[in-house]
């Protein structure tokens, strides 16, 4: 067997045991799928990204209803954080793919994309180890909320600035269209969402959606984490270029006063 | 399949959160004696005039004074002086300093260069990535002693490895910026705790990361910072780099030929 310096001097120069690549007289391949030949006539887009992030050609269906949950996930508002990045982008007047990848490095939050997605895959999956273990849905939902001083902070429930979340619904019925039953996770979900709405007012949200459904197809944290890297970007965009289109400096523009000054009073530098 | 959708009972309703009227900052004041009441006439920066600051203070103190809120002592500041520059440059084959290389010679738009590099050097095996992880471990464990925290965990994040050997370079960092007992604190126990460690294992040491972190800690930086600070002091030789050839045709860099471009077996489709 090769040693570490052994196994990384055979690589120099080299890329050996590629997933994908263009072979100049032979075609274009990502995990055994020649793109041009087989996918292009044949699949959608969204059946490529599938396959370069997950490494398997997945079924229409989901590929439609993952286009449809990428219309859910990113909305040409700017007050939502990653979208305000790219007006101030717009305002700056970058470029529209700087401002769309600034935009899309802030929605990697842990208060909302695809960063959270990770983390509600993995919670609602271990939520579903340990009700199938015999705890009780209420017992089970006290328990974490204890840890937060009572406040529904659980991966997929509660969202930022409103309580519901209109997404549910409408992603609920074309999952329904598709003909796609509520697999073991998502029942789940639900059946913790009654409670929540009961006891705390609190519903699922349209991440928590996206976990159970996805546990449900058989996928891990971060697999469905690799599946939504962009998936903010037409919202960002768009607020980048309504910017970009607006006069210069009108994006919310502030006097020298409206920003509140708390730190030290004025000071003399130490003398040396 | 059961109608959830009649069964659930959600209204979408704004929590009417109070949010701020207007953002406070602790770090620049602004003030204005113009008739346009957005352009600002004068600054503060924690309190000292920033003309005085362009006038008196060198970089290294400029940066203290906006991240710990007071400018540094002359021992803190010599030693910041230094850790800038020990971390100026994460070495030439360095995973960042290759994707600016790459940027730059990719003619990638110039604004995006040192975005792109900084992104990559936020890696956290071969950039500063886990500096915050860092310094909360060493904040954790510097009054124990090394052995008691090897016998909880065989690998701190603090140690690692390097093309499969402890990191020389880091270790020659942390030699030249070792101060005394009091000046480098947690330099000390980590070096402690290196030895402890190279004890059973010859092959694992400081990392370049580890090194900035336990500095950072004796410069007394709070560990959420950690990880900008790390990028940031990296800048100047992505930057150097991301340029250096930039304006050279891109066959200033080898290229794989198809030769030694191997597609593995064929994956099947899992469909």
């Amino acid at each position: 067997m090769m040693n570490k310096i052994e196994f990384l001097l055979a690589q120099r120069g080299k890329l050996l045991d590629r997933k994908g690549g263009w072979i100049a007289a032979d075609g274009v391949f990502s995990h055994g799928q020649d793109l041009l030949r087989e996918m292009l006539p044949n699949k959608s887009y969204f059946h490529v990204l599938v396959l370069n992030a997950l490494g398997f050609v997945p079924e229409d269906r989901l590929c439609c209803w993952l286009e449809a949950i990428f219309i859910c996930l990113s909305w040409p508002d700017p007050r939502i954080w990653c979208n305000g990045v790219g007006a101030l982008a717009g305002s700056a007047q970058t470029t529209a793919l700087s401002a769309t990848a600034a935009g899309m490095l802030a929605s990697d939050s842990v208060m909302y994309g695809p960063y959270t997605l990770r983390k509600g895959v993995a919670f609602i999956q271990a939520s579903k180890k340990v009700i199938d273990d015999g705890m009780s849905i209420p017992d089970y939902i006290n328990s974490q909320l204890k840890r937060s001083g009572g406040k529904v902070h659980l991966m997929g429930f509660a969202r930022p600035i409103a309580t519901g979340d209109e997404r549910v619904e409408a992603m609920l019925e074309y999952t329904q269209s598709l003909g796609y039953e509520i697999g073991p996770h998502l029942q789940l979900g639900f059946d913790m969402e009654t409670y929540l709405i009961k006891n705390h007012s609190e519903s699922m949200n349209i991440g928590g959606f996206i976990s159970a459904f996805l546990s449900d197809q058989g996928l891990g944290p971060e697999q469905v984490y690799r599946l939504f890297p962009s998936m903010v970007n037409s919202g960002v965009t768009a607020c980048y270029i309504e910017q970009l289109e607006k006069p210069d400096d009108a994006y919310l523009p502030q006097t020298v006063d409206d920003v509140e000054y708390n730190g030290p009073e004025k000071r003399q530098l130490p003398t040396a | 399949m059961v109608d959830r959708k009649s069964e659930r009972n959600v209204t979408v309703k704004h929590r009417d959160e109070k949010y701020a009227d207007r953002y406070r900052t602790a770090i620049w004041q602004e003030e204005s004696e113009h008739d346009n009441p957005f352009v600002e006439t004068d600054a503060y920066c924690r309190g000292y005039r920033f003309e005085d600051l362009v006038a008196n203070t060198s970089y290294a103190e400029m940066v203290f004074l906006m991240i710990k809120g007071e400018l540094p002592s002359s021992s803190q500041k010599a030693l910041f002086e230094k850790v800038l520059v020990a971390f100026s440059h994460p070495g030439i084959r360095n995973d960042a300093v290759r994707a600016a290389i790459l940027a730059g010679v990719g003619k990638t738009v110039p604004e995006n260069v040192l975005p792109i590099a900084t992104l990559v050097f936020g890696g956290s095996r071969t950039g500063a990535g886990d500096v915050e992880k860092m310094m909360r471990f060493f904040a954790k464990n510097k009054r124990k002693l090394p052995a008691d925290v090897l016998a909880v965990q065989e690998q701190p994040i603090v140690l690692g490895q390097y093309f499969g050997e402890a990191d020389v370079m880091a270790a020659k960092i942390c030699a030249w910026l070792m101060g005394d007992e009091q000046e480098t604190p947690h330099l000390h126990w980590g070096k402690a705790l290196v030895a402890e460690a190279q004890a059973s294992d010859a092959n694992i040491g400081w990392t370049k990361a580890s090194v900035a972190a336990a500095l950072f800690c004796d410069l007394g930086f709070m560990p959420k910072f950690g990880v900008g600070l790390l990028q940031m002091m990296a800048a100047p030789g992505l930057l150097a780099q991301g340029f250096e050839h930039a304006n050279k045709p891109a066959t200033v860099l080898p290229f794989v030929s198809d030769d030694d471009y191997e597609l593995s077996a064929q994956v099947g489709n899992d469909e």
